[in-house]
């Protein structure tokens, strides 16, 4: 039981995909420091990517590229996810882009990454 | 001769990315391109809304056929919602031909334009993962939108808006990302047509993902916490294009995904509990405020509330008067932030203690956030009126007699506050230290066409009600959404 | 074609357009809304007269399944209309003088018109919706004219809206049950659906219908707001305010409870001596209030104030007996109504013509103004002979069917109540008139004052001849009170014969003989006293002894306004005067906004990382809760 639940890679990707979500949700809602917690809704993300790809992935088959000749679409593993993952990750990319940048302002503002003193908006 | 709607989202795309450059030639081209483009928006939206009513339109890309390919899904439901935020978009955007709120006017208008655009996207795709990249483009810009006047309430807010919304694209991410191994394919309606074929316990942790990440993006109670600081902290223009234009498009894929793709009526129901504590807690809280601005911020999450009470609710009576409230609700909340962004912007703050008098220096402006703020409260004969009955009459058709006792008395609470905010303005002696500048065409334009529509839709609703009726059967009929979506759609 | 359908919009689109004209020409606004006024007087009477009766269904481009706005017209429709459209007339009248300098000129007349025409919109509409509409849009435009006047206070201004508001969304909400059961909001689907409904269903909606109802009459414990209200707002707008408003409430009740719901309905459920458990306690509310209200109307120094009391006590009377819910109740309703109108536009503008002279609105700070305005003393005598209900005049007539209305139903203790409350009304009464005009006045300035503005008289004079009349000629009125009840499905209540008399049940009087032999004892005790007592001589005001020391401008020797000053003295008295259900209020208001800032503190509390978790966490209870 134990040895074909290793066996399959999807199970352990599965539960990395898990690990990293838990870890990303965890650091985003224990963590103060401001960079700590994108970087840490960055894990989560890339939680995500992972799930997405695993997804995707059929084991034994190749890369769906039509370079070689003769190699059919059942040979290969889904496109759509890998697609799906790159704009994610560009997404992912933006976001965090755009928060470090924010996050400059607000440490001119306040002084602190602090994010339990950035609460001067409140009630 | 009609245009491709694809034109809706490609030319916006284009002309934001080509702004920059456009600040080369002159100083304002940027302004005057976003301007041009949402105003081509509007025709564009408005010439393909009566195809869109006669039959769906289906528009495919690059040739593949749905299931494969990304698709337009043009339905009355999208077709009018994009007719309603690209028209908010262009009486926002003349609005901000003459505002001053930033130095960086072609970023600005590149994100206002990128906003539009993400919203229109959102609308019109009929493709999951399309809309959700249509929902990062929004809530990225709207981010930078909310923090770009780089002041302190701007940066705390964006950062704020920043941090939940990252949580909502992951939740989304991760519901498409089970939807898609269950079924491998993103058409929304090709989902919609298998999705009782998935697990039923991945389906529902699919469809709660999906809840709960839209649910951020239509700003529901307890989500919606970061709201009411981005509507203070984000310039007021901006504020008005965010209660709009990107809460709309939020709870058009909230009822497009609840009600076409899932169709799960647990979760329908569970939105009107939603919609209730919505309603109630933010009434409640904005009750206490001191800063105009944030309770309007408030009082738009209640509107938003009562929105999706009539969601939930899910007869075809209260559906309309959703849509219905939909439209009022942008009308009314795009008239109050910009008018109340004037009077701030005179009165050097948004504060109860700045703004005392305003209204004996200021009567025009005044003058437009009160009737705002009336036909905010649903007082007849002004547009808040007609929907907040429907939906209530349809509540209480649905037996929902307690759940509208609620609204009402949230409604009590509401009275209590605008009419505050009525007396600070009007009644407090003039003040003396604000002296009286005279108010641009570019700012009296867009209130007056607002104040307008305010008056005009409530003395006519009736005008509008076939396009209401339209939507709520699109909302109902999956079928019809399922079989026209995968067999071809109307022409244009 | 004018008629019920569209006498609405006269009113309304002269008050936009006058705003408007008047800022070019500012005496524009009065005279539109005179001519408009007039013109309103002309429909009712003559163009939406009873020979309208029917229903205009005006489908205003509405969501069809409301299917289109309905008005009609019928005995009660009218009787009510005609009370508003001249009053109308005679507010805008007196509002000539009283507005003209004022700064918020514009917005009174806008305003003023837009109540005026919602007014008209509630009496003729036919169907739930318009009804509520143009009882909503009365709400805020009356809130607008409250507050205009910059002496109000905030607060009077939030508590008139807060309690209207609330009244209106009680009954909304009502309304909106009736529709679940109906499918439609005519009235006459309305009627078919109450007798559908089962007993609690009926009594809920009774309740909350009384609810909307008893707060637009300031009937206790939904006054609060009206005291202030009445006394701050804009002078010129408080006779209409108070005469005509209020009467919308009255409207509204009889017109539920006699038509839509039915008294007959609501006495299946739960009934005492044939009348409903609601009836009952409502006619109970309706004595308490005139008690506690003339109570408090007597110590009271403001005269506007004072005349709020009176109007609310006096209001109090209409709801017993309309709570009663007898054809003899009814009527009595409906004349008092419009006895009530008529009394209080006479005193509203009087005292408003007296405080624009004087600058002046307390009675410490008049008195002995007879001499100086002789026409209006004899306004304010006609007044409130007609206020204490005592013959010649029309409020004896009308006090008189309601006090029948409760014998026949065996309805003492109402009575004694009643009885008590009209007795002590005389009190502030007396004070109302001795206060202003008699005894010294309490300044030099009090002597030089001019009669109220001519624009005054008009009304002045006229609203004392129909004072008269009704009381010289019951009988004339009589007819238009039948028309009225059968326009609501009541039977004839009274038997009278003649134009000089009315009768009913339980008895009548014959008004002419009461006026003839008044009048004769009147003409004997004047020449009695020009005969027998000496010539009386004019004094200057400080020109009298005061303990052996001559008075000076500051002593006081205006005494008798400090009438029943005392009366909080009293043990039993004292104590309920003092201890005031506004109290109650503040505590709820109190409460709910410590409610609400512990949410706002508590939910929106300004930490990112905790709004991620409210994310997470509603994910985790989805899970735990609807997971399984």
């Amino acid at each position: 039981m134990i040895e074909r639940f290793l066996m399959n890679t999807h199970y352990i990707v599965l539960i990395g995909v898990i690990l990293l979500l838990i870890i990303g949700f965890f650091g985003a809602l224990t963590k103060r420091n401001l960079i700590k917690i994108l970087i840490a809704l960055g894990i989560a993300d890339t939680g995500v990517n992972l799930f997405f790809i695993t997804i995707g992935y059929i084991s034994g088959k190749t890369a769906p590229i039509f370079s070689k000749n003769g190699l059919t679409a059942s040979q290969m593993v889904d496109p759509v996810p890998q697609a799906l993952v790159l704009t994610a990750i560009v997404i992912g990319v933006a976001v965090l882009a755009l928060g470090l940048s924010i996050i400059i302002r607000v440490y001119e503002h306040y002084g602190t990454l602090n994010v339990s003193r950035i609460k001067r908006m409140r009630g | 001769m009609s245009l491709n709607p694809i034109l809706m989202i490609a030319v916006p795309l284009f002309v934001a990315f080509s702004i920059p450059l456009l600040g080369y030639i002159h100083k304002k081209a940027g302004l005057y391109a976003m301007s041009a483009t949402l105003l081509f928006n509007t025709f564009l939206s408005f010439s393909t809304l009566p195809h869109a009513f006669e039959k769906p339109i289906r528009v495919i890309i690059a040739g593949y056929k749905p299931p494969f390919g990304i698709n337009l899904a043009i339905t009355p439901f999208s077709i009018f919602l994009a007719c309603l935020i690209s028209l908010m978009g262009f009486i926002v955007s003349i609005y901000l031909l003459k505002d001053e709120t930033t130095e960086t006017q072609e970023k600005f208008s590149m994100l206002i334009l990128l906003v539009v655009m993400g919203a229109t996207g959102i609308v019109l795709t009929g493709d999951i993962f399309n809309m959700f990249v249509f929902l990062e483009i929004m809530s990225i810009s709207s981010y930078a939108l909310t923090s770009i006047r780089k002041d302190r309430k701007g940066s705390e807010a964006g950062i704020k808006f920043l941090l939940v919304g990252s949580i909502s694209s992951t939740f989304l991410l991760l519901g498409i990302a089970i939807i898609y191994n269950q079924l491998g394919t993103l058409n929304m309606a090709d989902i919609a047509r298998r999705f009782s074929q998935m697990n039923p316990k991945l389906a529902f942790a699919a469809v709660s993902f999906l809840f709960l990440g839209l649910g951020i993006e239509s700003e529901m109670f307890p989500l919606n916490a970061w709201a009411p600081d981005v509507y203070q902290g984000a310039p007021a223009p901006v504020a008005a294009l965010f209660s709009a234009v990107t809460v709309k498009a939020g709870l058009y894929a909230m009822i497009r995904f609840l009600y076409t793709i899932s169709n799960n009526s647990s979760f329908i129901k569970l939105l009107m509990l939603f919609g209730i504590a919505t309603v109630i807690v933010s009434e409640l809280s904005a009750l206490k405020q001191t800063d105009v601005k944030r309770m309007l911020g408030y009082s738009s999450l209640g509107q938003i509330g009562v929105i999706l009470f009539a969601v939930g609710i899910g007869t075809k009576t209260a559906l309309e008067g959703a849509v219905f409230h939909f439209v009022n609700h942008a009308v009314l909340k795009a008239t109050m932030f910009l008018s109340i962004g004037l009077l701030a912007k005179y009165a050097g703050g948004s504060s109860f203690e700045e703004l005392k008098g305003i209204g004996k220096k200021y009567p025009f402006l005044a003058g437009v956030f009160a009737i705002g703020a009336l036909g905010v409260m649903g007082f007849p004969p002004l547009n808040g009126f007609m929907s907040k009955l429907m939906i209530l009459t349809a509540a209480a058709k649905a037996e929902h007699v307690v759940l509208v006792m609620l609204v009402l008395a949230a409604s009590v609470v509401e009275g209590f506050y605008y009419f505050r905010v009525l007396q600070v303005m009007f009644r407090e002696p003039e003040p003396t230290r604000i002296e009286k500048r005279s108010v641009s065409l570019a700012f009296v334009i867009p209130l007056v066409v607002l104040v307008g529509m305010i008056v005009g839709i409530g003395l006519f609703p009736g005008v509008l009600m076939p396009y209401f009726k339209g939507a709520a059967m699109d909302i109902l009929s999956r079928g019809d959404y399922i079989s026209v979506m995968l067999s071809g759609g109307g022409a244009l | 074609m004018i008629g019920p359908h569209n006498i609405v919009l006269i009113p309304v689109v002269i008050g936009i357009l006058a705003y408007f004209a008047g800022k070019l020409v500012r005496p524009v606004r009065e005279g539109l809304t005179l001519l408009s006024s007039l013109f309103v007087c002309y429909v009712v009477l003559f163009k939406a007269g009873l020979n309208t009766i029917g229903i205009y269904t005006y489908n205003f481009s509405l969501p069809q399944y409301f299917d289109g706005f309905r008005f009609g017209n019928n005995g009660f429709s009218w009787y009510f209309a005609v009370i508003i459209a001249f009053s109308y007339l005679f507010v805008s009248l007196a509002s000539f003088p009283l507005v003209k300098d004022k700064e918020y000129h514009g917005s009174f007349y806008l305003f003023f018109n837009i109540v005026a025409g919602a007014l008209l919109g509630i009496v003729y509409s036919r169907d739930l919706v318009s009804f509520f509409i143009f009882w909503e849009i009365m709400t805020w435009s009356s809130y607008f004219l409250v507050v205009m006047n910059p002496n109000t206070k905030g607060k009077t201004g939030l508590t008139y809206i807060v309690f209207n508001v609330a009244g209106a969304y009680a009954m909304l909400t009502a309304m909106l049950i009736v529709y679940s059961y109906a499918g439609s909001f005519h009235f006459d689907r309305v009627v078919k659906a109450v007798s559908l409904m089962t007993n609690s269903t009926v009594f809920f909606i009774s309740l909350l219908f009384a609810i909307g109802f008893l707060v637009k009459m300031a009937t206790m414990p939904l006054h609060i707001w009206a005291p202030d209200a009445y006394t701050e707002s804009e002078d010129s707008f408080t006779p209409f305010f108070s005469g005509t408003l209020s009467k919308m409430g009255v409207y509204g009740f009889i017109l539920f409870f006699g038509m839509l719901i039915g008294f007959v309905n609501i006495k299946g459920v739960y009934e005492i001596k044939d009348t409903s458990l609601i009836g009952y306690i409502v006619a109970w509310l309706g004595v308490v209030t005139s008690v506690f209200a003339t109570f408090r109307a007597i110590v009271q120094d403001e005269i506007k104030r004072l005349l709020a009391y009176s109007s609310i006590a006096q209001v109090g009377y209409i709801v017993t007996a309309m709570a009663v819910g007898t054809a003899l109740g009814v009527a009595g309703a409906l004349y008092h109504a419009l006895i009530h109108s008529v009394i209080k536009l006479l005193l509203f503008i009087t005292v408003a013509g007296v405080i624009y002279r004087t600058g002046k609105n307390k009675f410490s700070e008049l008195g002995g103004l007879i001499t100086r305005m002789p026409l209006s003393y004899l306004a304010v005598l006609f007044g409130i002979i007609g206020l204490a209900g005592m013959p010649p005049f029309g409020g004896f007539a009308s006090k008189w069917v309601i006090y029948m209305s409760l014998i026949k139903n065996h309805y003492y203790f109402l009575l004694i109540g009643m009885i008590v409350s009209s007795t002590a009304a005389f009190l502030y009464c007396y004070k109302l008139i001795y206060g202003i005009f008699l005894g010294h006045p309490s300044s030099q300035g009090l002597m030089e004052v001019k009669e109220v503005p001519g624009f005054l008289w008009v009304p002045q004079i006229v609203l004392m001849m129909v004072l008269m009349l009704t009381g010289f000629f019951p009988g004339y009125i009589v007819p238009f009170i039948e028309t009225a009840m059968k326009g609501i499905g009541f039977s004839v209540a009274f038997n009278s014969t003649s134009a000089y008399t009315l009768s009913a049940a339980l008895g009548g009087f014959n008004g002419f003989v009461v006026i003839n032999v008044l009048g004769a004892i009147f003409v004997f005790v004047f020449v009695w006293y020009t005969l027998f007592f000496p010539k009386s001589k004019r004094l200057h005001r400080l020109d009298i002894y005061w303990a052996a020391e001559t008075p000076d401008e500051n002593t006081p020797l205006h005494y008798g306004y400090g009438i029943g000053a005392e009366l909080d003295r009293i043990p039993w008295v004292g104590m309920s005067l003092r201890t005031h259900i506004t109290r109650f209020y503040e505590k709820t208001g109190e409460q709910i906004s410590g409610i609400a800032s512990v949410l706002k503190d508590v939910v929106f509390n300004g930490d990112g990382q905790i709004y991620m978790l409210y994310a997470i966490l509603t994910l985790v209870s989805i899970f735990l809760l609807m997971g399984r």
